[in-house]
């Protein structure tokens, strides 16, 4: 009687073309991503053809799709405590660029709101920050 | 007489450790960075009220409804009509002033489409105002 031959193992694959694959694609999101801190509210802004680049370290203030309000990374019980932040950041640095990025759903009434408390506060320009289209 | 052995060849470094250390990292810059290009308007609040500033030139008073429809004076207009209109405004008069008029209610959205759409028909003077109640 003839038995079958044992089916030989075929050799393991080579992990090194894997290793470059996963180089590459680490590369990739190296240079190509920014890191970017997590945002304390969850904020989607609209998105606009035209357009200039965002300033550098800017103060930024958020303003969520319920209305809520954050500054500096922190967010903010309602706009006294809003403006109380501004002030103090802006007396500490009166030259830092001040940006307000809104939620697309937001009440612009808002928007308006938090715009003239900045001006109280002393911003001389502020930008409102949008999503590139593509 | 004993010859000698060839001597071993090394035993190749293993590859696994690398291997997962990479992935570990790939998949932290997979999840922290972020692909979304910002840019930004520069906006003039002024006083937020819309009839703070008196020039030669009246400016072009753009309303955005809370709707999110595009009224300049009586003629309402669409998205798309909004931009034909802005562009003919251009060719008139390149530095007219444009006043985007914000009616509470009008999401952020509307807005930034408002400004965007005079960023693109090349008016560069855009001015954010609350509409007037009355």
């Amino acid at each position: 009687m003839k038995l079958p031959e044992p089916e030989r193992r075929e050799p393991q694959e080579s992990t090194v073309p894997m290793i470059n694959i996963v180089f590459l694609l680490l590369i990739f999101f190296m240079v190509a991503g920014t890191l970017t801190p997590e945002s304390p509210l969850p904020v989607e802004p609209a998105a606009s053809e035209a357009g200039e680049a965002v300033s550098e370290d800017p103060v930024r203030v958020l303003i969520d799709a319920e209305g809520r309000l954050a500054v500096a990374e922190e967010v903010v019980d309602g706009r006294p405590a809003l403006r109380e932040r501004l002030q103090g950041l802006l007396d500490e640095a009166p030259e830092r660029p001040v940006e307000v990025m809104a939620d697309a759903e937001a009440d612009s009434a808002l928007l308006l709101d938090v715009m003239d408390d900045l001006r109280e506060a002393g911003a001389e320009r502020m930008q409102l920050v949008t999503r590139q289209e593509r | 007489m004993q010859i000698e052995e060839p001597p071993r060849r090394r035993r190749l470094v293993s590859l696994t450790p690398l291997i997962d250390v990479v992935f570990i990292l790939l998949i932290f810059f997979m999840l922290a960075s972020s692909f979304v290009e910002w840019q930004a308007f520069s906006v003039d609040a002024p006083g937020g009220k819309g009839s703070a500033a008196t020039t030669e030139t009246e400016p072009l008073r753009l309303h955005v409804e809370a709707d999110g429809r595009y009224r300049i004076g009586d003629e309402a207009l669409g998205p798309s009509g909004l931009q034909d209109r802005l562009q003919a405004v251009h060719a008139e008069a390149p530095e007219r002033r444009v006043q985007v008029l914000a009616a509470a209610g009008a999401p952020v959205r509307s807005v930034v489409r408002a400004v965007d759409a005079a960023s693109a028909a090349g008016l560069r003077d855009v001015a954010l105002l609350r509409e007037d109640a009355g």
